[in-house]
């Protein structure tokens, strides 16, 4: 319709009359706070009562919405705690380096701090702020929040060494879980984070990805303590057994707060 | 010409009415004289529409000018303005058809303008008051009962006085 037709349009008396009609009480509503009050709660109710029908209309695809958000969020849950090891930030305790928690009956954990590591050399070692006046002595294992990092070499009083994971000549007891087979890690190739478990027989079938923890028959750690998920799988045919890459959990770069396993006989009386 | 000149001296005279003389003769807050409701009943049948509708809406924003709540004034007057015409078809179906021509409220008979302006003024009361009070209370009825009777009686008495054509029926 051109502007011509609508003007005709308007200037017919009934649609005159309606237009007045609507400007006066407006008006009216406009400048009168009860009415003008009224009015508006009225409105929100009636645009309330669309707002609920609609959404009771919509409700199936609404549900089918919020299920496909709830798989996301549930497949990034799963995510990140099959990481759990991996998340960084500060742990007050160790709970990530139980595989199993049945020693803990028979340990405890004494929390230490480093005071000096050393930097990729083939003998990796710490010294920590504990020695003997606190009940720790050579033999012991010492865990991250993550896992397990290393053995207690010497102490003075007051302070003591830690041989890492990460040292030529620490060979920890190990095995794979699910697997239910132990095999002995050491630090061949001096790449940090990376152990070499070995002596699993050819017969096991070994997954990258596979837990591996320390083995019943430890005599510096107990049983069930994580070190690491197998990275890679290389088997050596002429040597008959397997010839794993472990990726360990703890990083030697950010170790964060130690705790010394202390066997309950022979912790301190207070 | 004649006639818009009428039509002015009514509204002053409806005005002034509202104004000057209601505030003195209100029965007690409980009836209201609107006598100003005779200016959109008696505005003529013959003219033009939208000349009729400007004149009917002129007078509706004056009166909210001056009179509060602004607004309601012209909108239920324009409900008389709108109604009247069909109001007198539906009580005189036998009309001819170009019976606006020849029709004035001057010519009415005593009978003949109270089934004219007496429901139109209740409708017009009902509305006002309705809106007014924003509330339908057994007040606001006797509200609008009694200030239509009321109302009424000064349009009956202007009509006798001052508007009715005697000659034209005797």
């Amino acid at each position: 319709m051109s502007a011509l037709s609508w003007l005709r349009l308007f200037l017919h008396t009934p649609v005159l009359w309606g237009i007045i009609q609507v400007l006066s009480l407006y008006t009216y509503i406009r400048y009168t706070p009860q009415v003008r009050s009224y009015v508006n709660r009225w409105a929100f109710q009636v645009s309330s009562s669309f707002h609920a029908f609609f959404h009771w209309l919509r409700r199936p695809w609404i549900a089918l919405a919020r299920v496909e958000e709830l798989e996301v969020a549930n497949a990034e849950l799963m995510e990140a705690l099959a990481n759990l090891p991996k998340v960084q930030g500060p742990v007050s305790y160790p709970v990530g380096a139980w595989g199993d928690v049945s020693f803990m009956k028979n340990y405890k954990l004494h929390p230490v701090e480093v005071i000096y590591q050393t930097l990729h050399i083939r003998e990796n070692f710490a010294i920590l702020n504990q020695g003997g006046r606190a009940g720790i002595y050579p033999g012991l294992g010492v865990l991250s929040p993550k896992g397990a990092v290393g053995i207690i070499a010497e102490t003075t009083a007051t302070h003591s060494v830690m041989y890492a994971l990460f040292h030529k000549d620490v060979h920890l007891s190990a095995s794979l879980p699910r697997q239910q087979v132990m095999g002995l890690t050491s630090w061949k190739e001096p790449v940090l984070n990376r152990l070499l478990l070995e002596y699993v027989p050819l017969y096991v079938s070994v997954s990258v990805g596979d837990e591996v923890w320390t083995a019943p028959n430890s005599i510096l750690f107990p049983a069930g303590i994580r070190i690491g998920q197998v990275k890679k799988v290389n088997t050596d045919f002429t040597r008959g057994f397997h010839a794993i890459e472990v990726a360990t959990y703890t990083d030697w770069h950010a170790l964060g707060p130690l705790y010394v396993l202390v066997p309950l006989s022979s912790a301190p009386s207070p | 010409m004649r006639e818009v000149l009428y039509v002015f001296i009514g509204g002053g005279l409806y005005v002034s009415f509202q104004a000057g003389v209601v505030p003195l003769i209100e029965v007690s807050d409980i009836a209201w004289p609107m006598p100003y409701v005779l200016f959109w009943l008696t505005l003529p049948f013959h003219w033009n529409k939208g000349l009729s509708l400007s004149f009917a809406a002129g007078f509706g924003v004056l009166m909210d000018l001056l009179f509060p709540p602004h607004g309601l004034q012209t909108f239920c007057g324009l409900w008389i303005w709108g109604l009247r015409r069909w109001w007198i078809q539906l009580f005189n179906p036998n009309l001819p058809s170009e019976w606006e021509k020849d029709f004035s409220v001057s010519s009415l008979a005593p009978g003949e303008f109270f089934f004219y302006a007496f429901p139109l003024t209740f409708w017009h009361h009902t509305l006002y008051f309705t809106l007014a009070k924003w509330s339908l209370s057994v007040e606001v009825v006797l509200q609008i009962v009694l200030s239509s009777a009321y109302t009424f009686l000064w349009e009956w008495l202007i009509f006798e006085l001052v508007l009715r054509r005697r000659h034209v029926r005797a």
